[in-house]
């Protein structure tokens, strides 16, 4: 029943037919209308293949252009780091305060700003502050307009006052993440790795003299970008492109922080005007550390320029007697002389010509090459130059890289002084054997003495071992020039001579010994030269130079002092910082001890000296030329040497000093079982004794 | 029962109610539509593809019962079913929800709703059943038998104006203004109906059209002139078409598509991430897929019985035919931004259930014919 009743429904609901006439017209404009469709949709295809495939290159480009940019790699700076790779400088970031004048002024709540900023800065930058949040205004201008809008403060932020700035609520104050050279090891080796300028260029030491290896350049590389400039993160391009190369520096941190230590004690002791330490590799030529005072902290604003200036490398000296070293070693190359030939002293003054006499501090009659090295004798070194003569010496000096830029890395390195032979008076051939009349960088003077280690070979000094690029291939690394410039022979005979400067009691650099070690090395004192000619009289400068151990020298280690207080020779200032460094370096490389060499160091007969045996190490003299009112100082602690004295006098000198003293055989001293150098008071110090021949 | 075992086969009675060329053709254009539709949203099956796949169930179920309803029963509820979808357009806009100062949803709790999609089918409907009523045109001028169908047309397209929503209220004239011109119009009526228009236009542009619609035709005439406007967007859903070459990137491949230089291309700009990766062949192929689908309905109104099942045909193919146009047309440079959804391709569900709602009625009718 139901299904009729939809039935009569759907009867009732029968559509009228219309009539076939009608109905055809529909069918032929709805033909005409199926037609219209089709050619509009014809059209659409028409048009997408014109856009698909006519204009598909353009499209495809115009799709690439815009996908495919150049993202800029912002330019990183290369690392630099120590020969253990320990970093020396690096890339960081720092949060800095950035204060918007012009919104302070204008909301008026400069007090406010002002005393809080004071309160959270210490009053050395309150000025500084001061000015930037409230400069002078110029007459007639709008003051509004003068106020900048964005000031940033350089002045590094710890982290109390960050979160101070943070949480002050105060208008016009931002921080800001800047890029920042970071120098982990504060002051350490300052000199060498410079510093960057605000723009992040190298502005001193290393950072400028290898600028180019270490600035990153900033660098355009092809990216796939998203719509909104978003980069992908798979398609992200190497930063390693951008990034400067690593600098990997000779210095050994842990030797630089000794020297910084040992320069630190120099300079709390005398006071001097500036100071350099070098510790040189001699079989390399690789500056192990350089320390020089004054200095400054890389990671602040210096206060002065003078603070930065690298006095190892850019200033220059007269070397002073370690040049004698160099005049013996080039007569015994040119055979003009035999090591054990003689030359008599003059007993202290020597008319080499009319106006100009020569003097020593200690006169003396006869002496051997090893003495004149070991005395430090002015005159017995004229002696030995005059066998050579001008044109021999200017060329043996220069053959020891004197009056020559080192090839070093750092910026500035001084080529020193060294005038041509031609233009030599008599007395200035004279005074530049014994290192007057001529300058030089301590560095200079550390390679050059290198020779002597390195059997007779010299090696340009380097502070740059290796350079690495971010992909980790090394692109530079140090060869050492090796140059042969004096025979092996002749390099062990000198260096020999020179342990008698150390080793002997009438060495004049005897404060340079080191227990259980040998050293050769040689002092030298010299006046400074006053600009405009002639000397200072009461400026010096006093350097030591050694390498040791001496059967095989590890190391050359300079300390020069510029103008010391309360004293002014080598071996007095300069030498006991020397012994102490050189031990600690000695003990850092784990050399065995050769206490033998240290109980009985090689014994130089000095014939005729014995009044003066007495004063035993505590007599130092190494002027030249000679000094006006220059007397023997008084060194008043550490053991002296006993050798050669008697019984009675070992133990009076034992007394005077404080010590315990055992006698062991009879006669004069011949050795003792404490070297001498340092001891504490009340200490038992044996003594060999043994009859005289 | 002798009604249905006449055909036979496993799927006779299902069969009997389905218009298989219909059902293929539509098959095959959300088939395509899914797969861009994962692909512009980040090849995820993301929620956007999962909600569109609710929505085409829910489509799916519209369209059987639809398709299972006697047409004359449509016939009989026409005004009814008219009457409720104009009501439902006018309760936008009482109590529309509005997103982007736009007033066009209707918030059904689970979901919201778009009542405006619907006008369109049941606006085809109300014509319909009023060309069947009116009967043939016998007299010379007819322009009085324009009036009411134009008032059917006018009524819900002027709600929507308001909502604004101008795309839609166009389209609902345009639908309509297809089956008048198979119905009722002589040549020189289509003419005056296209002069009409034109005269419609420029009293728009002058009093009627809000800034930012008189832009978007601006934009259209210019695109690389008007960046900020919207231009940027046509172009680059533009270089997307031109980037997919001839076989295209492949899907998921397209660098417009992916890179998200492509604006709305979920929505609006679904083509474009078609075109990229499908190429111009797939374009060809999504063409001739409408086509097909759209001469169908024609052939379907050409082989009716009556005068209504003959416009319901043309109305549902011209619903069909002017989203396809009025969609692609905007990237291929034919039209400006019109907004209007790419069938089965834009992401919507009142679109789709519309459509599938429509098609179902379109199978209703396809069955009518055979009982010829």
């Amino acid at each position: 029943m139901k299904v009729n009743r939809v039935h009569n429904v759907l009867r009732r609901a029968q559509l009228t037919r219309p009539m076939a006439s009608d109905m055809g017209s529909v069918r032929k404009r709805a033909g005409v209308v199926g037609v219209v469709i089709g050619v509009a949709l014809v059209a659409m295809a028409a048009r997408a293949a014109n856009i698909g495939i006519t204009q598909h290159e353009s499209f495809a480009e115009r799709g690439n252009r815009q996908q495919l940019r150049a993202y800029t790699l912002d330019a990183s700076r290369g690392n630099v780091v120590d020969r253990n790779y320990v970093s020396l400088a690096v890339n960081d970031y720092v949060q800095q305060l950035v204060i918007n004048p012009r919104l302070i002024h204008g909301q008026g709540r400069l007090a406010e700003v002002r005393s809080f900023l004071h309160s959270v800065f210490p009053a050395e930058h309150h000025d500084y502050l001061d000015r930037e949040l409230d400069p002078e205004i110029p007459e007639g201008v709008d003051p509004q307009k003068f106020r900048k809008a964005y000031r940033l403060i350089r002045v590094s932020l710890d982290r109390a006052q960050v979160d101070a700035i943070e949480h002050s609520g105060l208008p016009g104050l931002r921080l800001e993440r800047q890029p920042k050279r970071v120098y982990p090891r504060g002051s350490l080796a300052s000199h060498v790795l410079g510093r960057v300028d605000a723009q992040g260029g190298g502005n001193l030491g290393i950072e400028l003299g290898l600028e180019s290896e270490l600035a990153g350049r900033e660098t355009s590389s092809p990216a796939t970008f998203a719509s909104g400039k978003k980069l992908l993160v798979d398609g992200h391009p190497d930063h390693a492109i951008a990034r400067g190369n690593t600098v990997v520096m000779t210095i050994d941190s842990a030797i630089q922080a000794m020297a910084e230590e040992e320069i630190d004690t120099l300079v709390g002791n005398w006071h001097p005007v500036g100071a350099s330490i070098v510790v040189m590799d001699p079989r390399n030529g690789e500056v192990l550390a350089m320390a020089n005072r004054p200095t400054f902290d890389p990671n602040h604003r210096i206060g002065s320029t003078h603070q930065t200036v690298n006095l190892a490398v850019q200033s220059a000296y007269e070397p002073g007697s370690t040049m004698k070293a160099i005049t013996v070693a080039a007569a015994l190359e040119e055979g003009t002389i035999r090591k054990n030939q003689t030359f008599f002293c003059e007993n202290g003054r020597y008319d080499y010509t009319p106006q100009a006499p020569i003097r020593d501090t200690k006169p003396s009659e006869w002496l051997d090459v090893t003495e004149v090295l070991a005395l430090s004798s002015n005159i017995g070194t004229t002696k030995i130059y005059s066998t050579l003569g001008k044109p021999s010496m200017h060329r043996w000096v220069e053959r020891f890289h004197f009056g020559e830029r080192p090839p070093i890395q750092l910026p500035g390195a001084t080529e020193g002084l060294l005038a041509d032979w031609e233009d030599w008076s008599d007395i200035k051939g004279a005074n530049i054997s014994f290192g007057q009349g001529m300058s030089a960088s301590p560095l200079q003077v550390a390679a050059a003495f290198g020779t002597f280690a390195n059997a007779g070979r010299y090696n340009a000094p380097t502070i740059v071992s290796r350079v690495i690029d971010p992909e980790g291939e090394v692109v530079w690394a140090h060869d050492p020039t090796q140059e042969q410039i004096i025979r092996t022979s002749t390099a062990s005979t000198v260096l020999e001579m020179l342990t008698a400067v150390v080793h002997t009691k009438k060495g004049t650099g005897k404060n340079a010994r080191i227990e259980g070690y040998r050293v050769a090395g040689k002092t030298s004192t010299a006046q400074k030269a006053a600009p405009g000619g002639g000397y200072y009289k009461d400026q010096y400068y006093a350097s030591f130079v050694g390498a040791l151990p001496a059967e095989d020298p590890r190391v050359v280690i300079l300390v020069s002092v510029d103008n010391p207080e309360g004293g002014h020779y080598g071996n007095e200032v300069a030498a006991p910082t020397f012994a102490r460094l050189g031990e600690r370096v000695m003990r850092y490389y784990g050399v065995a001890r050769n206490d033998m060499e240290g109980v009985a160091p090689e014994s130089i007969a000095l014939a005729g000296d014995a009044a003066e045996l007495l004063e035993g190490f505590m007599a130092e003299d190494d002027v030249e030329p000679s000094l006006p009112g220059a007397g023997p100082v008084e060194f008043t602690t550490g053991l002296p040497d006993f050798t050669g004295l008697s019984l009675a006098q070992a133990y009076d000198e034992a007394e005077k000093i404080g010590i315990e003293l055992v006698a062991q055989g009879t006669g004069l001293a011949v050795g003792q079982d404490t070297p001498p150098g340092p001891i504490t008071r009340g200490a038992e110090v044996r003594v060999y004794f043994a009859p005289p021949q | 029962m002798s009604l249905v075992s006449r055909t036979g086969g496993p799927f006779s009675r299902f069969g009997r109610a389905i218009d298989w060329v219909i059902l293929t053709f539509a098959f095959g254009l959300i088939a395509l539509g899914l797969v861009n539709l994962d692909s512009a949203t980040g090849a995820n099956f993301s929620q956007a593809v999962r909600s569109q796949l609710g929505s085409l169930g829910l489509g799916l179920v519209a369209m059987t019962a639809a398709a299972s309803i006697d047409y004359r029963v449509y016939y009989r509820a026409a005004y009814p079913i008219y009457g409720i979808g104009i009501g439902l357009v006018f309760l936008v806009l009482l109590v529309g929800t509005t997103i982007n100062s736009a007033t066009r949803w209707l918030n059904l709790g689970l979901f919201t709703f778009q009542p405006s999609e619907l006008a369109k089918l049941v606006v085809i409907i109300g014509v319909a059943r009023y060309l069947q009523d009116i009967g043939p045109n016998t007299g010379k001028l007819g322009l009085r038998r324009l009036v009411p169908p134009l008032g059917m047309a006018l009524l819900p397209a002027a709600f929507v104006l308001r909502q604004p929503d101008l795309s839609t209220a166009i389209v609902i004239i345009l639908i309509v203004g297809v089956m008048l011109a198979v119905f009722e119009m002589r040549l020189r009526g289509i003419l005056g109906g296209i002069f009409a228009s034109l005269v419609a236009f420029i009293v728009a542009w002058r009093f009627v059209l809000e800034d930012y619609q008189k832009e978007r035709i601006n934009v259209w005439l210019d695109p690389e002139a008007y960046p900020d406007a919207g231009g940027y967007q046509i172009l680059q859903a533009r270089t997307a078409v031109g980037n997919g070459g001839i076989l295209g990137r492949g899907v998921g491949q397209g660098t417009q598509n992916i890179l998200d230089f492509v604006p709305y291309k979920a929505s609006d700009f679904s083509f474009a991430v078609y075109a990229e990766e499908w190429g111009f062949v797939g374009s060809l192929m999504l063409i001739a897929l409408f086509l097909v689908l759209v001469l169908w309905g024609i052939n379907l109104a050409s082989q009716a019985r009556d005068r209504f099942s003959a416009a319901i045909g043309v109305g549902i193919a011209a619903l069909v035919f002017w989203h396809a146009v009025l969609n692609m047309g905007v990237v291929l440079e034919f039209f400006p931004n019109t907004g209007l959804p790419l069938p089965f391709f834009s992401q919507g569900g009142s679109n789709v259930l519309t459509m599938m709602l429509a098609l179902g009625v379109l199978m209703s009718v396809s069955r009518s014919r055979k009982w010829r």
